[in-house]
């Protein structure tokens, strides 16, 4: 067998640059207006797994559920028990949707990219690197969430919404009020440390689930390298990973956004407003 | 000296985090202790606070795979 040269690439690699072209050194001209990436074919074709399998659980629901439907109802009910605990109902009602595609993405995409094929089926092309010509293999797949772009705009968008059902719940006054914590006297420490907190959230966010899923993929890659039958172990490992980051990103939008709406005086008003609405119906 | 920084970051930053998680794991395992009834859901709750503790030791893992594998030469 040949010996083959492990290749570490942080940033996935573009496969098709739409609208402009692609120089030697694998990178797009200035005047590309979107680049394909192998992450980006993997997630578009991931979504469409996922949302099959999802739907194909759901459509046709019988009364007394067959296999799938089990699962998938499964899935549901203990993520929609996790929500309604940690905030109320109604809260739910709102917040389950996000908190529920997050986990089920985050797990789907994470499994998914762990099947033999992605990050390993691809096909070469040359590279000038250093002046030199050399040849790289590009996979063609590569795990949506070993891609910081993905990550990062899952975690800015979690702290967008939550920062929306701040106002929502309290009102932009108090969703200011929240970057003034208690001892008052220490608020010109307390409340850039509040402001910039959020922004930690975002990157804690980003990378914990990126550093994982992609340390992961490294680490498969070098033990398959140094000592490939203890890879059926790591796999495993990697599984488990995958299941908990997914948890845990979802679990931590969900305590974001309970301790944002938590004794919301909005959500009455809403529901009154709902209650006119059926009546008039 | 690349691998050399590269190494001490990820032993230095596994320190913290180990002494972390094992502090996490003890108080799951005390409170499994005295009330052997809840162990599924302290389970749960241990399984989450090693995730976040794992997650600092990976941002050092992070850090080492950057410098061994992305930093330019003359770093």
């Amino acid at each position: 067998m040949e010996e083959f040269k492990l290749v570490v690439s942080l940033k996935p690699e573009p496969i098709m640059c739409i609208g402009g072209k692609m120089d030697a050194p694998a990178v797009c001209s200035k005047d590309t207006f979107f680049i394909v990436t192998n992450s980006t074919i993997a997630t578009v074709l991931f979504m469409l797994i996922t949302f099959f399998l999802l739907w194909s659980g759901a459509r046709k629901a019988k009364l007394i559920p067959g296999r799938w439907q089990s699962v998938v109802e499964i899935l549901v009910e203990s993520l929609h028990n996790m929500v309604v605990e940690s905030t109320s109902k109604r809260v739910a009602k709102v917040i389950f949707p996000l908190v529920a595609t997050y986990f089920t993405w985050i797990l789907f995409a994470n499994w998914l990219s762990l099947i033999p094929g992605v990050g390993s089926i691809g096909f070469v092309r040359d590279v000038t690197e250093d002046g030199k010509v050399l040849k790289e293999m590009v996979p063609l797949l590569r795990g949506p969430n070993a891609d910081l772009n993905m990550t990062f705009a899952m975690a800015l968008l979690a702290v967008i919404i939550v920062q929306i059902a701040a106002i929502v719940s309290h009102g932009v006054k108090g969703w200011l009020k929240e970057f003034i914590p208690e001892p008052h006297w220490m608020d010109p420490l307390l409340t850039p440390l509040e402001i910039i907190g959020q922004f930690t959230r975002i990157l804690s966010l980003a990378f914990r689930l990126f550093g994982n899923v992609f340390a992961g993929e490294v680490l498969l890659a070098v033990m398959l390298k140094i000592a490939a039958p203890s890879l059926i172990v790591f796999l495993g490992l990697e599984i488990f990973v995958g299941f908990i980051q997914a948890l845990v990103f979802a679990i931590l939008t969900l305590t974001y956004l309970s301790l944002v709406t938590a004794g919301g005086h909005e959500e009455s008003h809403h529901d009154k407003e709902h209650e006119e609405h059926a009546k008039a119906a | 000296m690349k691998e050399l920084a590269a190494g001490i970051a990820m032993g230095a930053g596994a320190i913290g985090p180990g002494i972390g998680i094992g502090i996490a794991v003890s108080g799951a395992m005390q409170a499994i202790g005295r009330n052997p009834e809840a162990a599924g859901i302290i389970r749960i709750n241990m399984i989450i606070g090693v995730a976040f503790a794992e997650a600092v030791a990976i941002y050092a893992l992070l850090i080492a795979l950057l410098l061994i594998f992305v930093a330019q030469r003359g770093i």
